[in-house]
């Protein structure tokens, strides 16, 4: 008999193969096509993987790797302080507050970037109008700029660093801590040694969340970054799009999957949740 | 004959109909009588039609009066979705959305060199359709060029919407008549560095950059004239305070002093806002340029019957009911945005526009900018010059 | 002192998290396509238009039967996946948390555009159905690792004690695992509705001509802006925060009831 873990994982195993095989199947035999070509039936070719690596798309990758780095650790910093206050101090206020910062969520994200995008506007802009209305004060703007972008991003995806983190954060034993306190431990000594190693799959898996979903984003770049610099989705949509060159678009994907299959995947498999939750 | 071309003459025919357009009981009233006449003209086996009419379609044939119009005449129901750009939609029906869609609008080309080709749009009978084009202005006298396929034997749909679209400038900065004698030098002007906007409609940057660099953009490219695409390409890029895909960013831009003039622009981007009293913004064709002594670019929106397996005779009708002139009014102010329509040479529908309707589409030079414009063609060499575009983007910032 | 400290930074930060939400309200409240803020009229009339046009009410059912059908679904697929992520020692498990994850590499608009090619080759017409199976695809792996993480570090003798006190299998799961998952399923029911209520780029491509809210959005914003379009926005974050804070009461009402 098979092990439970193997029926309990069946049957994601059989919608993931029903309904994502085909999909990346037809993205990794599209990226052999000729370039500009809508047949799948042509001779494969590695043409499009010479292309996008002769072809400058270094630095939009660039781009997006930092943005995702920045934007990961930027969220890691608010967002462990605001979970530990929200689980260990709030009382009954957390229910509250954690409603009151998944609630902006349901906006769409395009709408919240408008949003952001009409409070920085310079000049008729929420924040430039209301400083000119009140206090005569006249400001710049970040908007159509690269930390305009980034300031985006980090707006976005804190949800998703602060979510997994609560729930990690719930995971550390109370008593731990005083224990550790008790034997002449200090509040750093007790940050490194208890509190971030047991809390380490919320903080991984939120990492994971906020690092992947920063790799993939445009809108932020395109909305408030006025192009200021180009991400690897917007190369890849223009391949897509003005360029009618599907092959293309489809060897980028199949290269960007595996860039962040390679910069994620061996941090997930290195960290041991089970050695460092329990020991 | 089918029903519902039947019923849509029944209504049009209703004496009570001029009238009593605005009263939304009456409406009710006569789309159920025309519903009721359906069902007494037709027993049995006729509900084939009863999938709805499905648009991927620009935003003005999205408003909800000229839906109620079609619904009131012929009692078919119809749904849209707003496209965003040609080439998602085209992508769209390739990745096999022709089985959703009945009807589809884009610019001339996409039309002819790309759905048409790719066996997406389906042609129109000419002898039901062509008859459209006489009630349209003379430059579209049938068989109009860019509203058949390129060997000049099928019509592939029914122009509507029309304007040049070059770029847009704040006149309290640059007057008008400056800009038109610059024409596209302005943004060769490295006073203007940093100081313009580029609304990314990719296709058409290609062709302005084309023109920007003495270039023209309908004729083949030697390897000089590619090269000096290149230079300006990388150097308009670079210069743009801003690039993005929605214009009212653009217009924002312009109004906040951000930047002082931006491409592609035209009537499309600006009338709503000179409509609403904004004078900060004027769309410029420029007096000439490299394309046969002229600048412009004059586009022409081709509405087309989408390729659909299972075809909606309701496509036609619809095809033919935007042209009407009562249809053609609501498309050329769909959901409160100003567009000239073809059928403008009709005296009766120019006489429903107000004068400042008609100052915030500029139509005084209308047809000066039309005269000043090229029509929007096929750009050879189209592949080598956006992967040279697209390349610039990349390495910008 | 630190008390204070603790409730300045959490307001500072609620508050920042509110700023392009109280900006999209602002902007419904003008007549002008083109804000200059403070606006020189204030006005519900987009409102006005919002509430009678038919096309609002339509956007609003079609994103709810997606949001809706995706969260009860992603939260069973997602819990099951997450025993198998994390609660068993399993042959295969370093494959599976490995192919789990690669979904949510995939940039979302060639998911969408290739799971668009994968429905038409197996002949399914893409609806507001087919929209559902593309946001599983992508939110059932984030459902999964957010769940997982409260199996991390859980302590499996609980499990055992039940069982030698004679529990079945079933009593086990329902009666021990569940209420230590709880929170979690909670925190992925809500990503899972959040994340297909406010989806774009999956939407764009897979749902054919049921537009669903955040594509309508989108596309007006694009061609043709105008305050209806924060009007809508509003009305669409008080519906589903309405639903949401529903689902949150019936939780806790079927919680003191047991």
């Amino acid at each position: 008999m098979r092990s439970p873990g193997f029926w309990f994982a069946a049957p994601v195993i059989a919608f993931l193969t029903l309904a994502f095989a085909l999909p990346i199947g037809i993205v990794a035999w599209t990226s052999l096509m000729p370039p500009r070509t809508f047949d799948l039936s042509l001779p494969p070719t590695i043409a499009n993987y010479t292309a996008a690596i002769t072809e400058g798309y270094g630095r939009p990758l660039m781009w997006s790797v930092i943005g995702a780095t920045f934007t990961t650790l930027v969220t890691m910093l608010l967002a462990w302080p605001t979970a530990v206050i929200l689980h260990r101090h709030a009382g009954r206020w957390a229910i509250v507050v954690a409603i009151l910062i998944a609630l902006p969520v349901f906006i769409s994200e395009s709408v919240r970037l408008f949003g952001l995008s009409v409070f920085l506007m310079p000049r008729g802009g929420i924040l430039a109008g209301s400083l000119q209305a009140v206090f005569g004060l006249q400001i710049g703007s970040i908007q159509n700029s690269w930390p305009g972008a980034l300031l985006g991003m980090v707006y976005i995806h804190f949800p998703f660093m602060l979510f997994p983190l609560i729930l990690g954060i719930s995971l550390i034993p109370k008593d731990r801590i005083e224990a550790a306190r008790d034997l002449g431990a200090n509040r750093w000594q007790v940050l490194c040694e208890v509190e971030l190693p047991l809390a380490a799959p919320g903080l991984a898996i939120g990492a994971l969340l906020t690092f992947v979903l920063c790799l993939g984003a445009n809108a932020e770049a395109a909305i408030l970054g006025g192009r200021a610099v180009t991400v690897i989705t917007a190369a890849i949509e223009q391949r897509f799009g003005y360029a009618q060159d599907w092959p293309a678009g489809s060897a980028l994907t199949v290269m960007v999957i595996a860039i962040t299959a390679a910069i994620v995947l061996p941090v997930l498999a290195r960290l041991d949740f089970d050695r460092l939750t329990k020991r | 004959m089918n029903h519902d071309a039947k019923l849509r003459q029944l209504a049009a025919r209703n004496p009570l109909r001029q009238n009593l357009q605005h009263s939304a009981s009456r409406r009710r009233f006569l789309a159920g009588l025309a519903a009721g006449t359906a069902a007494a003209a037709l027993p049995m086996g006729a509900s084939a039609q009863t999938r709805t009419l499905s648009l991927l379609t620009w935003d003005a044939y999205a408003d909800p009066r000229l839906l109620d119009l079609w619904r009131t005449q012929t009692g078919v129901d119809v749904r849209y979705e707003i496209h965003i750009s040609n080439p998602s939609s085209v992508n769209r029906l390739r990745a096999g959305e022709t089985s959703v869609w009945d009807f589809i609008n884009v610019n001339n080309p996409w039309a002819r060199n790309v759905m048409w080709p790719a066996g997406l749009i389906r042609d129109l009978p000419r002898d039901r359709f062509e008859p459209l084009y006489a009630q349209m202005k003379p430059k579209f006298a049938a068989p109009y060029k860019w509203a058949m396929s390129e060997d000049g034997n099928h019509l592939l749909g029914v122009v509507q919407r029309y304007e040049t679209f070059d770029f847009v400038v704040n006149p309290n900065v640059i007057s008008p008549d400056l800009a038109k004698d610059e024409g596209w030098d302005l943004f060769n002007n490295p006073d203007f560095a940093g100081r313009y906007g580029i609304l990314a409609y990719e296709d058409w940057n290609v062709m302005d950059i084309c023109m920007g660099a003495g270039v023209h953009p309908f004729r083949v490219k030697t390897d000089e004239e590619v090269a000096k695409f290149e230079e300006t390409a990388n150097r308009w890029i670079q210069n743009a305070a801003f690039i993005t895909t929605d214009f009212v960013q653009l217009n924002q831009g312009i109004l906040n002093g951000e930047i002082d003039l931006y491409f592609t622009g035209g009537t499309y981007t600006t009338a709503a806002a000179r409509l609403e009293g904004i004078t900060d913004l004027y769309a410029i064709t420029p007096n000439s340029g490299p394309a046969d002594g002229k600048g412009g670019i004059n586009w022409i929106e081709l509405n087309s019957a989408v390729n659909n397996p299972d075809f909606l005779e309701a496509a036609f009708d619809w095809l033919e009911f935007i042209a009407t002139p009562d249809a053609a009014e609501l498309v050329a102010r769909g959901n409160g945005n100003l567009q000239p329509v073809s059928q403008m040479a009709q005296p009766e529908l120019m006489s429903r526009f107000s004068a400042e309707e008609l100052a915030a589409i500029q139509w005084d030079e209308f047809d000066e900018r039309i005269a000043n414009a090229v029509e929007f063609d096929i750009v050879p060499d189209y592949d080598r010059l956006y992967d040279i575009y697209s390349a610039a983007m990349r390495a910008r910032g | 002192m630190t008390r204070l400290v603790m409730t300045l930074w959490v307001g500072a930060l609620v508050t920042l998290l509110y700023v392009p939400i109280v900006s999209v309200v602002l902007a419904s409240l003008a007549n002008t396509r083109y804000m200059r803020f403070p606006h020189k009229d204030w006005t519900t009339s987009a409102y006005a238009e919002a509430i009678a046009s038919h096309t609002t009410w339509q956007i609003h059912i079609i994103s709810l039967n997606i949001a809706l059908s995706v969260s009860v679904l992603a939260v069973i697929l997602g819990t099951l996946g997450a025993m198998a992520f994390a609660r068993y020692d399993w042959r295969g498990q370093g494959w599976f948390r490995r192919i789990l994850v690669l979904p949510i590499f995939f940039p979302q608009p060639v998911l969408g555009l290739a799971l668009l090619l994968s429905f038409t080759a197996a002949g399914i017409p893409p609806s507001w159905k087919t929209a559902v199976i593309a946001h599983l695809v992508w939110i059932v792996p984030i459902v999964t690792l957010v769940v997982s993480i409260r199996l991390f570090g859980y302590d499996v003798a609980q499990e055992e004690a039940a069982s030698d006190l004679g529990a079945t299998r079933w009593q086990v799961f329902k009666e021990v695992t569940l209420p230590q998952l709880a929170p979690g399923i909670v925190s992925g029911g809500l990503f899972a509705f959040l994340l297909s209520w406010a989806n774009l780029p999956l939407s764009a491509f897979t749902s054919g001509a049921d537009t669903p809210l955040p594509v309508w959005l989108f596309t007006r914003t694009a061609t043709n802006y105008s305050p209806l379009v924060p009007a809508v926005s509003v009305i669409g974050t008080v519906v589903s925060a309405g639903i949401v804070l529903l689902a949150i009461a019936a939780l806790a009402l079927i919680r003191r009831r047991t």
